[in-house]
């Protein structure tokens, strides 16, 4: 537990250490909401808006939990697999891209909002909105992260992320746009609860699959 | 040779397969009529059927609104071949609602096809009818015939299901055997084990293909497009590129161990969400094709004894052969690793 606080204490040190990382990617996702913006200046079709916002969604968080592997040093991993397990490791992992997902998320919410009206999501449905961006972040990184893994260890890098990932993450995009589409067409929290709770329980699966397999991908 | 047995048997199933799935006729059945509203008073109609022995002298055919509502019909004469002309006169009190078309003989059985015409008019009426003067109790005859069963807008290309339903099939069980294989490697990293996962993987692919384009077709025959957008089409697409990402994965890695090991990692979490969007996914969602969302798959009520005889053995045999290719890939395989590396497994 020590160890794990350690890591992920770790793991925010590092980004904060490599500013640049974070600035890029931050820039990444802020300019392609600039782009969307000046292309279509304001979207009024409700549709259009939670399909946009969930597009760039998706790669920020390829972007963001492509590079989580490659950015470290081989020595500093030489020395972190002599000193932690791998189970606490990969944890940490998950725990910082998560919270790293959901501010990332719901930046790019308010960003996005401020430049391209609400889409007439309209305050009351708000809340519901937001607890379907901080799961789907969640559910972007317990899945990107392990695939990030994976494509770290291949000779083409982080590149290979988008390979992998992109069809693996289609059932995730199918259940949180969903989700969401229901929440645009004003359908009641009760009747669409059930997909959340799907959501979270992808989610715990994906935790555990990772926390299974990752210690095989720790030593080469 | 004694080893030999299955793959015996496999070529004969397949054969058996193919010989029945192309020659036994489909049953006979109602497919049109000529106009699809009626007025009250006197109709002339001619019926479109397909395979229906329409010279029988018993032939009789019914105006049905439900189970238990019948009118009779006068029949005219054979118009051609498949065509009959029928005569009947609607009262004008009769339901406003669609009427379907029974058509009945001893050796056909009956052949029902549902709302064939729609009757609207001011005076009808929307609640319980009765018509008098019509013996019902000989509808719902069997076939006695040996075919294929006849249904609405998939006709002829049922047979397809010999084809396409066993691809999806051997497709999982080929994929079924990767993931134990990879589970198995992870276990004891013998080279054997990644060996059988890349071959099953491989072939599973073919079958995956070989599904997806038989699928196509049927889809351009009863749906009227190559692709629709539909869970079921989404789950199997996505079942394609995460196992070609599985190829992709380790072609990209240039060491054997790391590259067994790291594609292992990958083909168990993908088996994983492959479960959760095929399985699961598609039944909480509406879907066109049979058996998900709500539809009834073939075997609820279509699939009839002629059908199971050549279904079961369309799926053993295609299994079959699914398999017998992967051992054939997996020696291949073997034989490499002993060529280029001088190596047992």
């Amino acid at each position: 537990m020590k160890a794990l606080m350690y890591l992920i204490k770790h793991e925010f040190r590092m980004e904060f250490r490599q500013k640049y990382a974070i600035a890029s990617i931050l820039l990444f996702t802020v300019s392609t909401i600039y782009v969307v913006y000046q292309a279509m200046k304001k979207i009024d079709d409700s549709n259009v808006w939670n399909a946009i916002l969930w597009i760039i969604l998706l790669f920020s968080a390829f972007n963001a939990i492509g590079k989580s592997f490659s950015t470290e040093q081989r020595s500093l991993r030489m020395y972190l697999y002599t000193t932690v397990k791998p189970q606490q490791f990969v944890l940490a992992k998950l725990i910082y891209n998560s919270l790293f997902m959901v501010v990332l998320g719901l930046l790019a919410l308010g960003v996005f909002s401020l430049f391209l009206g609400d889409g007439g999501l309209g305050p009351l449905k708000l809340g519901t909105y937001i607890l379907g961006v901080v799961m789907g972040s969640v559910g972007f990184a317990c899945l990107l992260t392990l695939i990030a893994g994976i494509a770290a260890q291949t000779d083409s890098g982080s590149g290979m992320t988008a390979v992998l990932g992109l069809p693996i993450t289609i059932p995730l995009i199918l259940i949180i746009m969903r989700f969401t589409t229901q929440i645009m067409k004003g359908i009641p929290f009760e009747d669409n609860v059930q997909n959340i709770l799907y959501l979270g329980v992808l989610n715990v699966g994906l935790i555990g699959l990772t926390y299974l397999l990752f210690p095989y991908l720790w030593r080469d | 040779m004694r080893h030999l047995w299955w793959k015996v048997l496999c070529g004969l199933l397949l054969a058996y397969v193919t010989v029945f799935s192309f020659i036994v006729p489909l049953g006979p059945g109602v497919i049109g009529v000529d106009q699809t509203s009626l007025s009250s008073g006197e109709n002339t109609v001619i019926i479109q059927s397909y395979n229906a022995h329409l010279e029988e002298s018993d032939l009789q055919v019914f105006l049905g609104i439900n189970d238990s509502t019948y009118l009779c019909t006068e029949v005219l004469e054979q118009v051609d071949n498949d065509k009959l002309k029928v005569r009947f006169t609607l009262p004008q009190d009769a339901p406003n609602t669609s009427f379907n078309i029974l058509m009945n003989n001893a050796k056909d059985g009956t052949m029902f096809f549902p709302n064939a015409f729609r009757y609207a008019d001011a005076a009808g009426t929307s609640g319980d009818f009765e018509w008098s003067s019509c013996p019902v109790s000989v509808v719902n005859q069997e076939n006695t015939g040996f075919s294929i069963p006849f249904q609405p807008i998939i006709y002829e290309t049922i047979r397809n299901l010999m084809f396409h339903v066993p691809m999806w099939f051997t497709m999982f069980f080929l994929m079924g055997i990767a993931l134990v294989s990879s589970l198995r490697y992870l276990s004891n990293s013998k080279t054997e084990h990644d060996l059988r996962a890349l071959a099953a993987v491989q072939v599973g692919l073919v079958f995956c293909v070989l599904g997806l384009i038989t699928g196509s077709v049927w889809a351009r025959f009863t749906w009227g497009a190559w692709w629709v957008n539909d869970p079921q089409l989404n789950g199997a697409l996505v079942t394609f590129l995460i196992y070609v990402a599985y190829i992709i994965l380790r072609n990209s890695i240039e060491d054997d161990q790391k590259r067994a090991k790291i594609a292992a990692v990958f083909n168990i979490f993908a088996f994983v969400i492959l479960f959760v969007l095929l399985m699961v996914l598609p039944r909480f969602s509406e879907s066109l094709h049979p058996g998900k969302g709500g539809n009834p798959a073939f075997n609820k009520y279509d699939l009839d004894n002629t059908l199971r005889m050549v279904f079961y053995p369309a799926v053993i045999g295609w299994i079959l052969l699914g398999y017998w290719i992967y051992q054939l890939r997996l020696r291949l395989h073997r034989i490499e690793k002993k060529f280029y590396y001088n190596e047992n497994v």
